[in-house]
Parts: structure tokens; C-alpha cells; sequence
């Protein structure tokens, strides 16, 4: 039986007793498409204003950036008063650190992602060291949806993906586990079938790669 | 990432890449504080940076800010030009009390809190055409709002393994909202210090693995639950919803059986 028909057969029809999750994956492998990337819209220099004292522009950094540390805390956070609380200690460090904002560098948007990723992945660490089964809680909220994405955005997302598209298929595997997925390099090496050590080199390499070429460098310096 | 880095460039490197992927220990960070200082490294966020635009242009914002959360937010601006960077924390959150304020209020403690109930019982009385907050709203009316929302979908289940034959119920999931709840009924109890059921949502479009949507228990066969889904990442598009009974916590890759299904035509 082929993959797809694993997926056809398994999944959607008829999904014959004994079946595994490794036929379903298997399958999904075969099917992967790419998604359309929707992102928060983005100004020019609200960071710079706040970091210049304009408390316009703190109101402003709310409601610009709410959608995107919202959902990363959502998404690192399962918790939904955990997830809340971060996002208030994520706002306060953006208002703290608005003068580090360099647009020389990087985007608006990537400078929020990268403070409130930091936060995230250090409240992660802290929690998964004391995992235990999640809660079910009484009720929950249903989400709004996030704001539709700018042209500036898309533009910038499609630079990221022809960026991530030039790595070799294990780099970008491995950055899309460990950066989107947020998993482990343990646990990365167990679905790759490579040990830690390759998992770890090829995100770093990898993450370099994307570094050198965000920045405008190409691929100057690169080993593989 | 070059191969001119010497030994202690590398390791820098390692660390700035575990830092924006999976974090530091603290020794690890310390460590980094050491090599850096000696080190002519001067990009320091350029790794973190790197993942960050990876996240965001490969990982769409689900979710708009809570009006709740935006309004708490707010008030937890600063109230005027934000200060110098290092100052400003204590502005944004309160700051720590002195010992001898800290005395008074143990002291005062009993007095203020009944000072305070009295307080908010004649605000409460007296201010008018304020409606008590509404009570939260069920897990079965939550699912009924949702099952009325466009683009919802509702698959039942279908019991695959022996002991699974009878299990009712269905899974209503709505991609745009990424919310969705598992209603189910006749599942065998399982017990929770050595099994867990773990719900995994099978999204070809959104990853070749099956994402994980949470582990919960099954206290009694003969009584219908609803379960609301926690999807650790986002399904657009799920074809197909699976149960399996994993270690407790659940586990980041199953190896079955598959124990219900359901799967959508």
C-alpha cells in the first residue's frame, strides 16, 4: 500500500483495527503542502517612538503586537493564566528594551518575536521540568482571529522562506522542529533517526546559514 | 558555521544557537557571559534573531489579543516617558514593599481587608444599571456556539480496537478559530497513574507528524464527556482525529494502536 493510500485508507475511509500513528505520519509525509503564512501587520518605528517617550505609541505596541505575543505565548504556553502572564512580563521587557530596536537589523516583528521567544523558551524550560498531565480546564475562550498580514509582512516572510528553502532538507527540518514545534534536541534526533549531536550541528549551521543571509552576507563563510 | 572558527568560537556559537532554540541553563549562560567577555563576537543576537523570523514567517499568529488581557496590559504601561532601560521594570510592576511599611500592613492587615470588604460590598450596592458579570458559559454550550460557526466541522467516532467497539460521540473542530471539543462516551476508564488517553490530530497540510491535542482521563464509561482540545500547534485543515492510551503526561511520538477515530470524509 502506498503512502497516500495509507492516508486515504487509514485516516479518511476506513481505519482497519491495529493501525499505527506511523502509517498516518508516513502518509503526511507524502502530502505536506506549504502554508500561507499570516502575519500581524507592522509599523514603521513604534519601538523607537516608545524608546523617544511617546506614550501614544505604547498603546500602540499593544494593539500592534498583541496578536503575535499572544499567540507565541498560546503556543509555548499551554496554559492559558501562565500564557497571559507571560505576555504581560513580555510587553514590560519590549517597553524596557525599545532602544535596543535597531531597524538596521531586523524588523519590528522579528525584534517582538525575538524578546518574547526568549521569555517563552526560559518559562518552557522551567515548566518541562516538572511536566505532568495537562489540565482540562473548565471552560475555555474561543479565539478571535488574528489580524490579516501586511504586504511589508509577506514580503519580509517570503525573504524567510527562500532563506529557509536554500539550507539542506535535514537543516531545515530541524529548525522548523526546534523553532516552531519546540522540541527537544532528544526528541528531534528521535524523529529524524540521527543522534543529538548531527540534530545540534545542523541547527546551528543551519541557523547561521539563515543569519548570514537575513543579514545581506549570502552565503559567504558557509560550511556545510 | 565557518570552518576559521577556533574551538571557543564554536562552542559560543553552540550556545547562542541552543539559547534561541531551546534555551540555556544557568550554567550555560554563565558560560556564554565568560566567552563573550573574551571573545570578538559582537552579534550576540543574531541567532536569536534568525529564529524569530523563522517563527514568525512560518508560524502564523493564531489568536488576537484578549480584550481582558489588552486592558491589563494597558494598565500596566508606564504612565509617562518610559524611563532609562534598567529603571524601568519597577515602574511597570510594582515595587517591593520596605520592612517597616511591610510591618504596619501586618499589623493593619485585619482592619484593611475588612475596610476594604465594607468598601467594595457599597460600591457593589450602589452603583446602578451595573449587571452582575454572566457566568461562564459550559463546555457543552461553547461546543453548540462553535458547531454554529462557519467552516466547523463535526466527524464521529468510530471504535477500532476490541474494548473500543462502543464509544460514542464525535469531534467538532473549527480551523479558523483553532478551537474544537471531543464528545465522547462509552470510553473505557483508564487509570491515570499508569495510562493516559492522548488525542492526536492527523493535518497532512500542516505537518507530516500527527500534532499532539492533549491528554485527558476517562473517569466513567456510561456517562457522555466533553473534552475541549488543546492543540499544541495550529490544523487548518485535520483529516482525521485519533485517540491512543500513552504513559501519563502522553508522549511526543506514539507508536498506537489507534484506538478510536475520526476521520473526516
Amino acid at each position: 500500500m502506498s503512502l497516500a493510500a495509507c492516508l486515504l485508507s487509514v485516516a479518511v475511509v476506513h481505519p482497519p483495527p491495529g493501525a499505527s500513528l506511523g502509517c498516518l505520519r508516513a502518509a503526511g509525509r507524502q502530502l505536506e503542502i506549504l502554508r500561507e503564512p499570516q502575519l500581524i501587520s507592522e509599523a514603521t518605528s513604534i519601538l523607537q517612538r516608545i524608546a523617544a517617550g511617546d506614550r501614544q505609541a505604547v498603546a500602540e505596541c499593544i494593539d500592534h503586537f498583541g496578536g503575535l505575543v499572544w499567540s507565541l505565548a498560546r503556543r509555548f504556553l499551554p496554559n492559558p493564566t501562565d500564557a497571559e502572564d507571560a505576555t504581560q512580563e513580555i510587553f514590560t521587557a519590549l517597553w524596557t528594551h525599545a532602544g535596543r530596536f535597531d531597524p538596521a537589523r531586523a524588523s519590528e516583528t522579528t525584534f517582538v518575536a525575538m524578546i518574547a521567544r526568549r521569555r517563552l523558551i526560559d518559562l518552557r524550560r522551567r515548566q518541562t521540568a516538572a511536566r505532568r498531565p495537562e489540565e482540562i480546564p473548565l471552560s475555555i475562550d474561543v479565539p478571535q482571529d488574528a489580524a490579516p498580514p501586511t504586504l511589508e509582512i509577506r514580503e519580509e516572510a517570503d525573504k524567510v522562506r527562500a532563506a529557509m528553502a536554500a539550507l539542506k532538507p535535514d537543516q531545515q527540518e530541524a529548525i522548523k522542529l526546534s523553532v516552531i514545534d519546540g522540541f527537544t534536541h532528544g526528541q528531534i534526533a528521535k524523529r529524524l533517526d540521527l543522534p543529538v549531536g548531527t540534530v545540534k550541528t545542523h541547527i546551528r549551521r543551519g541557523l547561521g546559514r539563515l543569519r548570514d543571509r537575513l543579514a545581506g552576507r549570502g552565503a559567504e563563510g558557509v560550511s556545510t | 558555521m565557518t570552518s576559521s572558527l577556533n574551538a571557543p568560537d564554536e562552542r559560543i556559537e553552540d550556545l547562542l544557537a541552543d539559547r534561541a532554540t531551546v534555551g540555556l541553563t544557568e550554567a550555560e549562560a554563565r558560560q556564554l557571559d565568560d566567552l563573550q567577555a573574551d571573545s570578538s563576537e559582537a552579534d550576540t543576537d543574531a541567532f536569536d534573531l534568525a529564529a524569530a523570523a523563522v517563527d514568525v514567517a512560518l508560524a502564523p499568529p493564531t489568536e488576537a489579543l484578549p480584550a481582558g488581557l489588552r486592558a491589563r496590559l494597558l494598565r500596566a504601561a508606564p504612565e509617562s516617558e518610559p524611563p532609562a532601560p534598567d529603571a524601568a521594570q519597577d515602574r511597570v510592576l510594582p515595587a517591593p514593599a520596605r520592612r517597616s511599611t511591610l510591618r504596619f500592613r501586618f499589623r493593619d492587615l485585619g482592619w484593611f481587608a475588612a475596610a476594604a470588604a465594607v468598601l467594595l460590598a457599597v460600591v457593589g450596592w450602589w452603583r446602578p444599571g451595573v449587571a452582575p458579570a454572566p457566568p461562564a458559559p459550559t463546555l457543552a454550550e461553547q461546543r453548540r456556539q462553535l458547531l454554529g460557526s462557519p467552516q466547523t466541522i463535526r466527524v464521529a467516532w468510530k471504535g477500532l480496537e476490541a474494548g473500543y467497539e462502543k464509544v460514542e460521540g464525535d469531534v467538532v473542530w473549527n480551523g479558523d478559530k483553532q478551537a474544537g471539543f471531543m464528545r465522547l462516551k462509552g470510553l473505557p476508564v483508564n487509570d491515570p497513574s499508569k495510562k493516559q488517553y492522548q488525542l492526536w490530530i492527523v493535518d497532512p497540510a500542516r505537518d507530516k507528524h500527527p500534532i499532539d491535542g492533549g491528554v485527558f482521563d476517562s473517569a466513567a464509561t456510561g456517562r457522555e464527556a466533553i473534552v475541549p482540545i488543546r492543540a499544541k500547534l495550529n490544523s487548518p485543515s485535520p483529516k482525521a482525529f485519533a485517540l491512543t492510551l500513552e504513559q501519563p503526561g502522553g508522549v511526543v511520538v506514539s507508536a498506537g494502536p489507534l484506538l478510536v477515530v475520526a476521520s473526516v470524509q
